[in-house]
């Protein structure tokens, strides 16, 4: 069986997504002081570049090649929020963007039909996946001191509403290409 | 070069004024001045910049700072160069520059056709001219001409501004105060003086920030950090850069902010990057963030 050219599509803007994550990470990588959080975002940035490994294998094993695409989810939520503007706002753009993944992938898993290559690699992603939400998770709750937990659940809230909105805005934009991830929201971890 | 003039005093600033009228020897130049030199093309652009270079050098030492030019990039808070034929004028703020976020200069030569006025005068200022007697009004119009200049230069947030958009409190006062549209209640200082040949005159723009100036010491230390940052050495690393300028892609700009916030265990709000344009504004805004070694 071979991929249709809308699969073709979206599995190659999951891969581009995942290169900009690494991308991101790497940075982020060389921001944070020596300690714990500065091993665990560069095991991070690794698992992100192997995530865009995995889906180019993926493509590859269904006889296609990705398309070449510089857009990704991140580039399109930061445009909406704004650039962080200092380390607590990364781990809270990084949370509510990698609940948003797994969401995304969630529903993926859900779609009739779906081809097994590609569910194992949903799933070899998911597991990477949930490990960064709850070190992210606690890494901001290590931050409570510094920031405040206020704020910190604020920017959360702020970030994970721009969320809804951006993801919206993606599936229209997308339109027939996705139309098949339409529908509520899956729970989320 | 002319004596340095008596320095003006504007809103508590103590200013420095050099005037230059022939190009500095290109044997004087510093290594940093030399490398900018050999960028420059042209015979004419050549010799007003090494005139510019000759007064910016008396400023310089007349405020006691480094004479090196090259260290002092452009556009900046506490520097103003301008041009007029063989003439090039310089000011430099010597002290008070923590309330200092924009200091203008302008030299003008001739005087402006009188149909010009309506571009940069606002109607009472026309008013203020049509009084005047005919012989006095080419003399005042030059001198409004300047300081319009001035204040142009001196606003950081001129982008959207037009000369007609500062009016003037007093137009006859040739020291006085001046105020835009976008701010009215904001005071901007001017000063004009009378050369041997044209006009000459000086703006300043308060500070709004409430951040207090950076240290030459705290932007020493910082300076290799951000050149870490952009494609330029250190020694053109100056506070008077724009971040905007660096051509910095968005996640470098949040590299560099994060990376200074880490380095120097501070935090920094979104807020507090609004009125953050400049280099020295965010050297600034980190110095004021630092611990007072004497809390030690």
């Amino acid at each position: 069986m071979s991929l249709s050219e809308n699969d073709r599509w979206l599995l190659s803007y999951y891969r581009s997504s995942e290169i900009n994550a690494a991308l991101f990470f790497g940075r982020v990588s060389r921001m944070v002081r020596p300690g714990p959080l500065q091993a665990e975002v560069t095991h991070h940035f690794a698992d992100e570049a192997n995530h865009a490994k995995y889906w180019n294998e993926c493509i590859n094993d269904l006889d296609a090649h990705p398309i070449k695409l510089r857009e990704s989810y991140q580039d399109q939520y930061l445009d909406a929020v704004g650039m962080p503007t200092n380390l607590m706002e990364v781990m809270a753009i990084t949370q509510v963007l990698e609940k948003r993944v797994i969401g995304q992938y969630h529903r993926q898993l859900r779609v009739p039909g779906l081809h097994p290559r590609v569910k194992q690699t949903l799933e070899q992603i998911m597991l990477d996946e949930r490990w960064h939400i709850q070190y992210v998770r606690e890494a901001l709750e290590s931050m409570e001191e510094r920031y405040g937990a206020e704020h910190i659940q604020a920017t959360i809230q702020r970030f994970t509403e721009a969320d809804q909105e951006v993801y919206a805005k993606t599936l229209a934009e997308y339109g027939d290409r996705v139309a098949f991830l339409a529908g509520p929201e899956p729970d989320t971890p | 070069m002319t004596p340095t003039p008596v320095p003006p005093a504007v809103a508590g600033l103590t200013l420095r004024v050099a005037i230059a009228s022939h190009p500095l020897p290109v044997t004087a130049l510093t290594p940093g001045e030399a490398r900018q030199y050999a960028r420059l093309t042209g015979g004419h652009r050549r010799r007003l910049w090494l005139t510019a270079r000759r007064a910016l050098r008396g400023a310089l030492a007349a405020a006691g700072l480094d004479t090196d030019t090259s260290v002092h990039g452009f556009p900046q808070p506490r520097a103003s160069l301008s041009y007029a034929g063989d003439l090039a004028v310089a000011v430099v703020a010597a002290g008070g520059t923590s309330a200092l976020s924009g200091l203008g200069a302008d030299i003008e030569l001739r005087t402006p056709a009188p149909g010009t006025a309506r571009f940069f005068l606002t109607d009472r200022e026309q008013d203020h001219l049509a009084a005047l007697p005919a012989p006095r009004r080419p003399a005042s119009l030059l001198r409004l001409w300047t300081v319009k200049e001035a204040l142009y230069k001196a606003d950081p947030d001129n982008a959207r501004t037009r000369l007609r958009d500062y009016a003037l409190d007093d137009p006859g006062a040739r020291a006085g105060t001046a105020r835009t549209v976008r701010a009215p209640t904001r005071d901007l200082p001017y000063l004009t003086l009378d050369l041997s040949r044209g006009c000459f005159s000086v703006a300043a723009t308060p500070s709004h920030t409430g951040v207090p100036p950076v240290s030459e010491h705290t932007f020493a230390e910082l300076a290799p950090k951000i050149a870490a940052f952009v494609s330029l050495p250190v020694e053109e690393i100056t506070p008077g850069l724009r971040l905007a300028d660096l051509a910095l892609d968005s996640m470098a700009s949040v590299e560099l902010v994060v990376d200074l916030q880490e380095d120097y265990d501070i935090v920094l709000s979104r807020d507090d990057f609004a009125t953050v344009e400049t280099l020295g504004d965010l050297a600034a805004l980190i110095s004021s963030r630092l611990p007072d070694p004497a809390d030690h």
